[in-house]
């Protein structure tokens, strides 16, 4: 369990990491897909991983 | 424990990031920028491996993936195919860039779809999200049409030895890049560069 919290830590890092990259570099529609289609399933991941604490 | 179909569908859309890859230099220390991606096919390969020889336990399997190769695989299989195939000049950047977006996003939305209001809506919210991802990166609406539709049907037959998630992104590319090529589909700036 330690390694997967570990594992979609790196996974939130990703999203971030990569949008940034694409915004900067002036691909704004990219970015804001990377953004809204991984928002609503980390948030839920998210809840899920408090609840679960 | 954390709520493993939600796990799952975080992993698929956070696959839309490996189109990082299309902004990494040609070149990295030297060597060609397509070895990364058969080091990391390698090191996918190698970690199915080791899971179905039982030496550990991955969170988020589905029962019927302890005994075939789960769907993390196909789907790395797949964007690494698709990153092959554009490094050598077949699938132009655009389609590549917006299939791997639409793939990790329509595959868990037809999912949540399916598992909450019936197959219809599944087909209907894949189709329309689809049409909505490759719309608005390619800009060409009879290749958005296309890609979804293709991607939508291909995505409902289950096999046993073949994955949806490796199907949901070659056919579409495929089909869009006969289109294209052929001349049958309408002309097209296939650089992401004008997207900026």
């Amino acid at each position: 369990m330690r390694f997967t919290k570990f594992y979609i830590s790196i996974l939130y890092f990703v999203v971030i990491i990569t949008s940034i990259t694409f915004y900067v570099n002036n691909y704004y529609i990219i970015a804001s897909l990377l953004i809204i289609g991984n928002i609503l399933p980390g948030y839920k991941l998210a809840l899920s991983m408090v609840e679960n604490d | 424990m954390i709520d493993q179909a939600i796990y799952r569908r975080f992993n698929h859309t956070v696959a839309s990031c490996f189109v990082i890859y299309f902004l990494f230099p040609e070149y990295i220390f030297g060597y060609s920028r397509i070895y990364l991606v058969l080091l990391f096919w390698l090191g996918i390969i190698l970690i199915e491996y080791f899971r179905l020889s039982g030496s550990f336990v991955l969170d988020g399997m589905r029962d019927y993936e302890s005994k075939r190769i789960a769907g993390f695989v196909w789907f790395a299989s797949g964007t690494c195919l698709i990153f092959i195939f554009y490094e050598i000049g077949v699938f132009p950047e655009i389609f590549a860039v917006s299939t791997i977006i639409m793939a990790s996003f329509v595959d868990p939305i037809i999912g949540e779809f399916n598992k909450r209001y019936g197959n219809v809506y599944g087909v209907f919210a894949g189709l329309i999200s689809s049409i909505v991802i490759y719309q608005l990166i390619i800009g060409v609406f009879f290749y958005a049409l296309i890609g979804s539709l293709v991607a939508v049907l291909v995505e409902r037959p289950k096999f046993k030895w073949l994955d949806d998630d490796l199907l949901i992104q070659i056919f579409p590319i495929l089909v869009m890049t006969i289109f294209y090529l052929s001349g049958w589909g309408p002309d097209l700036q296939t650089s992401m560069e004008t997207m900026k």
